[in-house]
């Protein structure tokens, strides 16, 4: 027995990639009537109406307004999913100091989504999950892991790139690797793992991240 | 009356409406812009030019490579390194994947709700049809600007000089073979899209679009109104300004209000269309009365959009080289720009670049900066009839806002 789940989505300081990113990934699921839209910004009206089973958050708190918002739809939503680069550490307008909190900074989040944008496999990953009432497992894996997975040669070792691999969630199928450039970092610190020993080869690495410094050192320790 | 939409749904953004209805008509109208500002023109000073077109594109989730490839040839140009032109063409080709992507999300998820509401069409069966149909396209041009330039959004394979690496021309060219049955798609799109019935107000806005050879997409060059020339030139002279109640800025020019986007583009230069886009508008004897045409006008720049794609891809293969290298240290500073056709329309990029190769000022003028100024004025033509009800007020205020797609993102920034 699978579960009909309400689906929300909320957007803050952000570009509207992670929402078009879960937009494609959840039409199947709407087309055979798995899943419901309730407010849903982008695709659907924005207002806060009722109770939803899965809320999916996009983009760092800004403004007091968007912090009034976003507990409101903590309130609302049983399981809150923080998506991307901008929700988890900030994304690109932190490159400005102090302009930007994270979504954990102000509500507790249920499940983390990375990348910039994020991939439509992970959203149905965790709609799937929720559907049969299981959860989505944590995903730790590194993207020098992911390389060797899809038979990316290294390009570190191959090229000379500076590459943030070794320090960065995978997830991507190792987009930049394969097209011959390093990883910038977009998805963000995978956890377990130190950009220390990275920054000691190459002190260069974290300014190629673009999401990034301050809010990524957290993470990156 | 007051008639006032909080938050707008099935646009790009935070943003609101709010129309004052006086006895003679339409007072005031205003588009609120609550999406908070990022200040991403101001986090690019200090970087490096190579890391701009990463940095740009995040700006907007919905028009990224717009961003990347304005960015990129803005830079190339001033520097000097412009890449050869199978690298250019295939850049072109990327963007009008985004065309495709941007438009087929807008016509039939955002857009044809509006109008399949009041046609006389089995309503809900239409709206799983247009869903169907965004999916099969979205799903189409999203694989193939994986294989050309990295992913849809966010593309990671555009880079100052050229693309970073050859496209994945395996996956390119497998996608030709279902390229048929996404033609099909897209013609029954615009049969869907003629079928509906649409508002013949507001009228047409007289507005501008990049100017090139052949259909507009990217170029030094723009022209709006009575102006030809240089896109700089231009854009020093428009007037910006920044409502009180607005997080996003106003553009005009000479004080009047124009239209950026795929009205501007087929008014002046629909000719260019590929026929075979234009035949479907031929038969139904189509001509754009008002700006709710551009459903119409998108699906047609669709159509085009995908059989350029293809021959790009049919016709370009295997190169050595894809890209140029560029001087790291210009050793001077330099005045960088460009204008690109994004799929709302023209999306302007000025840069300077200082002699260490750091970016000492950014501009990035994104098409729904003028919109939006469009849309407020818009609001006047909307028929009396309709502002006796606060309902029908409503769906035609969001109607004037939802024909530009505003990007409020984008204008935000
Ligand atoms: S994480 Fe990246 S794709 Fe997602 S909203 Fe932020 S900038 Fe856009
Ligand atoms: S920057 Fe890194 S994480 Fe982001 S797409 Fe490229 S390889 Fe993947």
């Amino acid at each position: 027995m699978v579960r009909r789940l309400k689906v929300a989505g909320l957007k803050l300081a952000s570009c509207s990639g992670c929402l078009a990113t879960i937009a494609d990934a959840l039409l199947p699921y709407i087309l055979k009537g798995d899943v419901e839209l309730g407010c849903f910004a982008l695709l659907a009206d924005p207002e806060m109406d009722g109770v939803y089973d899965v809320g999916f958050v996009e983009g760092s708190v800004a403004t007091e307004e968007q912090e009034r918002e976003l507990r409101e739809f903590r309130r609302r939503v049983k399981f809150l999913v923080a998506v991307g680069a901008c929700a988890l550490f900030g994304g690109p307008q932190s490159i400005n100091p102090g302009i930007a909190k994270l979504v954990e900074d102000v509500v507790e989040v249920d499940y983390r989504i990375p990348g910039c944008p994020i991939e439509e496999w992970q959203v149905r990953e965790v709609i799937n999950h929720l559907m049969r009432g299981t959860r989505p497992p944590k995903e730790t894996e590194t993207l020098c892991t992911e390389c060797r997975r899809m038979n990316v040669p290294c390009v570190a070792i191959t090229k000379g790139l500076t590459c943030l691999g070794p320090a960065v969630m995978a997830g991507c199928s190792a987009l930049c690797p394969s097209f011959g450039r390093g990883c910038y970092g977009c998805r963000g610190p995978s956890p377990g793992t130190s950009i220390k020993p990275l920054l000691e080869l190459d002190p260069n690495a974290l300014n190629m991240a673009i999401v990034s410094q301050e809010k990524v050192r957290r993470g990156w320790r | 009356m007051e008639v006032k939409i909080h938050r707008l749904g099935r646009v790009e953004g935070d943003g609101g409406i709010e129309i004052v209805i006086g006895p003679a008509g339409i007072e005031e109208s205003r588009v609120y812009v609550y999406e908070a500002k990022r200040y991403i023109e101001k986090a690019l000073r200090g970087r490096h030019y190579s890391e701009v077109p990463d940095i740009t594109s995040r700006i907007c989730g919905l028009c990224p490579t717009s961003y990347s490839v304005v960015s990129s040839t803005a830079i190339e140009k001033c520097l000097g390194c412009e890449p050869p032109e199978h690298v250019v063409r295939l850049r072109r080709a990327a963007q009008l994947c985004e065309w495709v992507n941007s438009h087929v999300l807008h016509v039939a998820l955002l857009h044809a709700p509006d109008l399949v509401r009041f046609g006389k069409r089995d309503h809900e069966r239409t709206k799983v049809e247009l869903a169907k149909t965004a999916y099969i396209i979205r799903k189409w041009s999203k694989t193939m600007s994986k294989a050309l330039v990295g992913r849809a959004i966010h593309p990671v394979n555009i880079r100052v000089g050229g693309l970073w690496s050859p496209p994945k021309f395996s996956i390119a060219k497998a996608l030709l073979r279902s390229f048929d049955d996404v033609l099909a798609t897209a013609k029954g799109l615009m049969e869907m899209v003629l079928g509906l019935e649409r508002p013949e107000w507001p009228p047409l806005r007289e507005g501008g679009t990049v100017l090139e050879e052949s259909y507009p997409l990217l170029s030094q060059e723009v022209v709006l109104m009575d102006y030809s020339g240089d896109a700089m030139c231009l854009y020093s002279a428009l007037e910006k300004e920044k409502p009180p109640y607005s997080n996003a800025p106003r553009l005009r020019y000479k004080g009047k209000a124009f239209s950026l986007g795929p009205i501007p583009r087929y008014v002046r230069f629909g000719h260019k269309l590929r026929s075979e886009a234009r035949d479907q508008l031929k038969q139904a004897g189509f001509t754009p009365k008002s700006m709710a045409d551009s459903i119409v006008i998108r699906v047609a720049e669709l159509i085009h959009a995908l059989l350029e794609i293809r021959d790009t891809v049919a016709e370009i293969s295997e190169y050595k080289v894809w890209g140029t290298e560029c001087p790291k240290t210009p050793g001077e500073k330099r005045v960088c720009f460009a204008a690109i056709e994004a799929p709302r329309g023209i999306l302007y990029h000025r840069y300077v670049i200082g002699p260490d190769g750091r970016v000492i000022e950014a501009e990035l003028l994104p098409p729904t900066v003028a919109n939006l100024a469009a849309a407020e004025e818009d609001m006047k033509y909307i028929p009396s009839e309709l502002l006796k009800s606060r309902e029908t007020a409503e769906w035609a205020s969001a109607l004037i806002v939802r024909n530009y797609d505003p990007c409020i993102s984008c204008a935000t920034r």
